[in-house]
């Protein structure tokens, strides 16, 4: 199974034995998937509910998926969709994601001797929940998940232009923002 | 070149430039400071993005992908090593829960069955009632009634009934014509006498409440009972007779029933009505019917019918064409029985009613034996009288009785038929009973009631007689549990011992010698009896005379703090009651008899335990107060025709003269001797004593020791015991109601012996009830909040779990009801939940991830034990319903069964566990 291509392990799902080939898809992707969802969406409960979903709605969609298109683009269609609709689900759960996000970061036991280094996370982490969500996810998934501008495009449904300027955008939201972050480090 | 936009040199760094831009914009960088400061700020952005840090899933999100797509168990757990696994097929398993819902099912009404478990104090009684009355009663009688009252759940010897206050009523339509307040001893009995004089005979119900509200009643009839006689004036009619019928009533205590009217009726053949006429009784309470046979009457058996009020009596009356005989036939021997051991030897006689004897007439003599149904000829003999009418007799038996009888020392019936034709051709015969034995002395054993008792002193009488019935005195051996004893039977042939039985059977050996030559050897078995509460009770005497005490000794195996109630009957009349704490072993008591005599049989009875009564009867004689001697003295021993006739009859009673009423027959010796019938009282002594004890129980009264007397006539009530073994307590069936046919109205009570301890209990229970709604509510609003959303459980699963938790709630909150309202709809209703809660607790126990999640298993594991809870302290308002609809068993019985089947069923509860399930396989 670990020879085979996405695309082929996605055309033995369809077939009669899907188990390992699912199984072994979910290796590849469940880790990437979750620490995209957790920047995505700043939860790792969420992440992990949302990445449980994606699997789910890979397997139970598996007969629509056409070979052709590529799967990590698909993969990353649907957890994308899952997420916003998880955005949209209200202000007051937005709000809930923000607790959840400073509670974990506040409850993280780090060691002494990577305080520092910690502060310098959380800072981060701040500032790129600051981004509105739009910005969020792309840049995401293009600084950490490494996917193309095209490739963005398509999991989004928008232009090669829209995505260029998000991300051109985010990252100069992000130099001001980690500013003192960054003076202090040079 | 200009420089390049911070676009550009992104899109540099993110590597999205083609080829020959990013060379460009590469050589410019190199050879620009401002923009490498730039690039070199940029990639520091970047860089500080990478301090954004990876994160590891808490959760095997595979796992539970593949547990919500039902691939595989997502926990395995092997609770035993795989080969020893029971494998059972996935199609028993409705089967398996259907056991495991009978199993808990069986369970709680197993518990229910034990009683108050420790810890659970909480409870309520159930009493029951009961009401016995007779019943009829005469009007203006005492109405004996005997109420008890007792708790059907608790155990009347651990806990007693309070003593209650019972009000009886008798009503007739709903019309209260009597009432009468009592109150129930600690036992919760209570025996009274109502005193019904002045109330209408008719019919009634008695009623007997507490606090107000009818608990049990019983129809009950007030009317004159009366014992009714007929006597005909001759033994058969012809046509153109007169048929003149003597009527005698007197009521149940021997008084003559005066100034009441008697209906006579008299029936053909074929049941048409011949004559019917009224006439009241006079003051000895007696009347005469008379009815005139004609000419051209249908012959047979007729029916007279004399009914006063609802006593009546029937007379069979027989009308035939028949000629009087010509002449007398006897037997003469010098004994009335027949031995095995010796010849028997007789004298035919045949004499005219005239006077002469019938010489030269053929004689036929037929000996006949019954063994059982079948009656056979042994011998025909025939001969001729000679000149005084006589031919002698001589039967040898010795060749016979072994071919006939069924076993030794049994006495047969034997007849011997003689029929006589004289030279005219006229015929006679006659049959005559001689018993057939293989012994000439018969030795018989009884107990004093006809049964052997463990643990109490039996008396044990031994009787010698010789066939005929006579008693006999002999030299007896006896051998009972290697002791030898020698002794001797009374010159009334009775010989008594006392025996008390342990667990064992013994085997009495008696070897009786009768005139130094004859010996008879007989085995008695002394059979145990078994009692589950051994109780006796004794008279001291048999016999007693009128208005005296009467000694009753009552025996118990251990003393108790019982009371047993007596009650004494003449026939169906209830005579008198008596209740009689046993305070030791051995109790004696009187009982005074007034206004009756004859037989009477004492009947006790003795609550032992929950609605359990231990009995037993006796049976006592009471003389007569003023028996009539009637003597009929006529002025010659000879009359010729047309002569008249005077004669002069005395009636007195202990040699005082009395007026009485005389009924007078003049007939024709050849006229009685066509139909002569044996009288009602020997018939009912010789159906109730065995052959031939008859005579003995008629001559106790020349006896010359009082002594002997006494001991012969306890004797002869053992008799009359053993042999009313299979018919026990008849009267009392036909007289009494028993507790199934009388109404009764079960009601429920709380034990109020400690008013704070009852508030304190009900404090208890509301916590409970409280903490158990609380903690149902809090479970389903978690299940239903998804609390358990984080466990690797499958939706299904978590289906079983919830289908669970919420038949539980239902069925502890109908058990709850029924502890308030305890019918049988809200008990049926909880006990129907309750097997679908064990069939889904079946299927919650056979899902390996819920029994295997800490979690889900406390869950079972509460709401299983809210549910026992629940039950336990329902219970005792549960199994009482419940065992009744399942029949009356025996406490133990119920109880054994209850436990195999509880454990089968907990066994198969059990097995759930070991269901394997397979990798991939839906359970």
């Amino acid at each position: 199974m670990r020879g085979l291509s996405d695309e082929e392990l996605m055309e033995l799902i369809k077939g009669n034995d899907p188990r390992l080939a699912f199984e072994e898809l979910m290796v590849r992707y469940e880790s990437r998937l979750v620490n995209f969802l957790n920047r995505y969406t700043g939860s790792l409960q969420t992440a992990e509910n949302l990445t449980q979903e994606t699997f789910l709605r890979i397997y139970k969609t598996r007969m629509t998926y056409e070979p052709t298109a590529k799967f990590k683009t698909y993969l990353y269609r649907i957890a994308t969709n899952l997420a916003i609709d998880e955005f949209r689900k209200g202000q007051r759960r937005k709000e809930e994601l923000k607790d959840d996000f400073s509670d974990k970061a506040s409850d993280n036991p780090d060691p002494h001797n990577l305080a520092e280094q910690s502060e310098r996370a959380k800072k981060v982490r701040e500032s790129v929940m600051k981004l509105d969500e739009k910005h969020r996810s792309v840049l995401v998934m293009k600084w950490f998940e490494g996917l193309r501008y095209e490739q963005i495009a398509k999991i989004l449904g928008v232009s090669v232009g829209t995505v260029k300027s998000r991300v051109h955008y985010a990252l100069k939201k992000l130099e001001v923002d980690l500013k003192p972050l960054l003076n202090g480090d040079s | 070149m200009k420089h390049p936009s911070d676009e550009i040199l992104i899109d540099l760094l993110l590597n999205e430039l083609s080829e020959s831009e990013a060379r460009q914009v590469h050589e410019h960088v190199e050879s620009c400071d401002e923009c490498s400061e730039r690039i070199r700020k940029l990639m520091s952005l970047l860089s500080t993005l990478d301090e954004y840090p990876d994160v590891e899933s808490t959760v095997h999100i595979k796992d539970k992908v593949l547990a919500e797509l039902e691939f595989t168990s997502p926990v395995q757990i092997d609770f035993i090593p795989p080969e020893r696994i029971i494998k059972i097929a996935n199609r028993r398993r409705p089967l398996l829960a259907g056991f495991a819902a009978a199993a808990v099912l069986l369970f709680a009404i197993y518990l229910g069955q034990v009683g108050n478990l420790p810890g659970v104090t909480f409870s309520k009684g159930m009493l029951n009632a009961k009401l016995e009355i007779p019943s009829k009663v005469a009007p203006d009688s005492a109405l004996p009634v005997s109420f008890s009252i007792w708790d059907e759940v608790r155990k009347p010897d651990k806990e007693s009934v309070h003593t209650v206050q019972v009000n009886y009523m008798l009503a007739s339509d709903d019309r209260v014509v009597f009432e009468r307040k009592s109150s129930a001893s600690a036992y919760g009995t209570t025996d009274e006498l109502l005193d019904l004089s002045g109330i209408k005979p008719g019919g009634y119900q008695l009623k007997a409440q507490i606090n107000g509200k009818d608990i049990v009643k019983a129809p009950i009839s007030i009317a004159p009972s009366y014992e009714v006689m007929i006597i005909p004036d001759r033994p058969v009619y012809r046509p153109n007779d007169e048929i003149r019928l003597r009527v005698a009533a007197r009521e149940y205590s021997g008084l003559a029933a005066d100034d009441v009217d008697a209906v006579f009726v008299l029936r053909g053949p074929l049941d048409s009505l011949v004559k019917y006429d009224k006439k009241k009784l006079d003051s000895f309470g007696t009347a005469n019917f008379n009815y005139h046979l004609a000419d051209l009457v249908p012959l047979g058996e007729y029916t007279a019918t004399v009914k006063i009020g609802e006593s009546e009596a029937v007379e069979k009356i027989i009308v035939d064409d028949f000629t009087l005989p010509k002449f007398k036939v006897e037997i003469e021997s010098e004994r009335d029985y027949i031995t095995q051991s010796s010849m028997f030897r007789g004298n035919i006689k045949a004499e005219y009613f005239f006077g002469e004897p019938v010489i030269n007439a053929d004689v036929r003599i037929e000996w006949f034996v019954q063994n059982g149904l079948l009656v056979k000829r042994i011998i025909e003999i025939t001969g001729k009288t000679d000149d005084n009418g006589n031919l002698p007799l001589a039967i040898d038996a010795r060749n016979i009785y072994p071919q006939t009888a069924s076993s030794e020392n049994e006495i047969l019936e034997s007849y011997i038929k003689v029929t006589v034709i004289d030279n005219a051709h006229q015929r006679e015969e006659i049959i005559k009973s001689y018993p057939l034995a293989s012994e000439p002395v018969i030795i018989r054993m009884f107990s004093s009631n006809g049964k052997i008792i463990r643990a109490l002193n039996n008396r044990i009488f031994l009787f010698t007689s010789l066939p005929n019935g006579e008693p006999v005195s002999c030299k007896l051996k006896l051998t009972l549990a290697d002791k030898i004893l020698d002794v001797e039977t009374s010159s009334l042939g009775v010989y008594s011992f006392d025996y008390t039985p342990e667990s064992i059977d013994e085997m009495l050996e008696v070897s009786a010698s009768y005139d130094d030559t004859k010996t008879v050897d007989r085995d008695f078995p002394l059979s145990i009896t078994d009692s589950r509460f051994p109780f006796i009770i004794r008279p001291l005497k048999a016999i007693y005379r009128y208005n005296e005490h009467i000694e009753l000794e009552l025996m118990v195996p251990y003393s108790t703090n019982l009371t047993a109630h007596l009650d004494m009957y003449k026939g169906n009349h209830w005579v008198a009651s008596k209740d009689v704490d046993l305070s030791d072993t051995v109790t004696r008591t009187n009982l005074l008899v007034s206004g009756a005599w004859g037989e009477m049989t004492i009947e006790a009875s003795l609550r032992i335990g929950h609605n359990e009564i231990a009995r037993d009867k006796t049976i006592v004689f009471i003389k007569e107060p003023n028996e009539l001697n009637v003597a009929v003295n006529t002025d010659s021993q000879t009359y010729k025709p047309s002569e008249m006739v005077n004669a002069k009859i005395n009636v007195d009673a202990n040699g005082s003269e009395r007026q009485a009423s005389c009924g007078i027959i003049a007939a024709d010796k050849s006229l009685l001797a066509a139909g002569e019938k044996s009288s009602a009282t020997s018939k009912l002594i010789s159906d109730t004593l065995l052959a031939g004890l008859d005579r003995g129980y008629f001559a106790k009264e020349e006896l010359s020791s009082e002594s002997e007397q006494n001991d012969f006539s306890l004797a002869m009530l053992g008799s009359i015991s053993e042999h009313d073994k299979g018919v026990t307590s008849s009267n009392s069936i036909d007289y009494r109601f028993s507790p199934e046919q009388s109404e009764r109205n079960t009601f429920q009570y709380l034990v109020m012996a400690n008013y704070s301890l009852v508030i304190m209990r009900f404090v208890l229970t509301g916590l409970l009830y409280i903490a158990i709604v609380l903690s149902m509510i809090a479970v389903l609003v978690n299940i239903h909040r998804g609390t358990f959303g984080r466990i690797n459980i499958r939706k299904s699963a978590m289906n079983e779990l919830k289908s669970y938790a919420g038949l539980t709630s239902l069925a502890v909150l109908f058990f709850a009801l029924s502890i308030r309202y305890p019918n049988m709809i809200i008990i049926g209703i909880g006990l129907l939940i309750t097997m679908g809660v064990a069939v889904k607790l079946a299927q919650c126990i056979s899902q390996k991830e819920l029994v295997a999640n800490n979690i889900t298993l406390v869950q079972i594991i509460s709401s299983t034990a809210i549910l026992i809870t629940t039950l336990l302290l329902a219970h005792q308002g549960i199994w009482q319903p419940v065992l009744r609809y399942m029949g009356k068993m025996h406490p133990l019985m119920s109880l054994s069964l209850l436990s195999i089947l509880a454990s089968i069923g907990c066994l198969m509860i059990v097995a759930t566990f070991l269901i394997p399930v397979r990798e991939g396989e839906k359970p």
